[in-house]
């Protein structure tokens, strides 16, 4: 079970994350609801996973695949206070090349502006 | 001969939390490892569990993956059984290499090879095991 709030700062949507990302549970509504973002126009995504206590091969692979939906729609999608069995696991499918990690929100919001 | 815990499945994924908590009573029965032994331990088992489900049996849920645990001397053995014609694992292709980095699927083994100690496998016409074995004080 995946929870997700939703917060706006600016053009920039912050995605409070609680719960598991994991087959069957929580990657297919993570999926759904960024593809909806995206629908919607939103082009900067935040996911704050500080309440994500689980991350499996699905659920990693349902990152991959929702940044590169954000990239090719010209958006782009970073990560916000991974835990470090979170770290482990992107570390381990060797990931942090291609995702933006934060641990302080206000960096991470200013980043987006940095990108432009 | 160790203790030791079998549980049947049937192939839906909804069953990996009743997995879970059967791993957990066993872990707790035991009293062995921390928590980071646990966590690794059920990164590999969930793993192998979602392959046996959507792969070995085609996610039918009336065909049953099969779950051992058993204690061994330096730490626990764990064998996932499945009904498919199962997987030679050096032939899964390798998801960091730079062209299968993007790849939305791919990393299960991966996650269970760095999870474990040991891992191998017993296939017999009509049934797949995924053996993996985690030391205590291992990696």
């Amino acid at each position: 079970m995946l929870e997700i709030q939703e917060k706006t700062v600016g053009t920039v949507i912050v995605l409070n994350l609680k719960g598991k990302i994991t087959i069957g549970s929580g990657d297919a509504a993570l999926r759904t609801y960024i593809e909806k973002l995206l629908g919607e126009g939103h082009q900067r995504i935040i996911l704050n996973m500080a309440r994500v206590s689980y991350l499996d091969s699905s659920g990693t692979g349902e990152l991959v695949s929702v940044l590169i939906k954000m990239r090719r729609s010209g958006g782009e999608l970073k990560l916000l206070n991974i835990s470090q069995k979170i770290k482990d696991i992107l570390q381990i499918a060797q990931l942090f090349s291609i995702f933006e990690v934060f641990t302080d929100e206000a960096e991470a919001i200013a980043s987006f502006l940095a990108d432009k | 001969m160790g203790t030791g815990l079998k549980v049947t499945l049937g192939s839906d994924l909804k069953l990996l939390d009743t997995a879970k908590l059967a791993f957990d009573d066993f872990m707790e029965a035991i009293a062995a490892g921390g928590e980071d032994f646990r966590y690794w331990c059920w990164v590999g088992i969930q793993e192998a569990l979602a392959n046996a489900i959507r792969h070995g049996n085609s996610g039918k849920p009336e065909i049953p993956v099969e779950f051992d645990i058993e204690t061994t001397g330096r730490g626990i053995r764990f064998a996932i059984t499945d009904r498919g014609k199962g997987v030679v694992l050096e032939d899964i292709p390798d998801p960091t290499a730079p062209e299968n980095l993007l790849c939305p699927s791919g990393r299960g083994f991966l996650f269970i090879e760095n999870a474990m100690d040991r891992v191998s496998t017993k296939g017999e016409p009509g049934s797949f095991t995924l053996i993996m074995e985690k030391d205590f004080g291992g990696k």
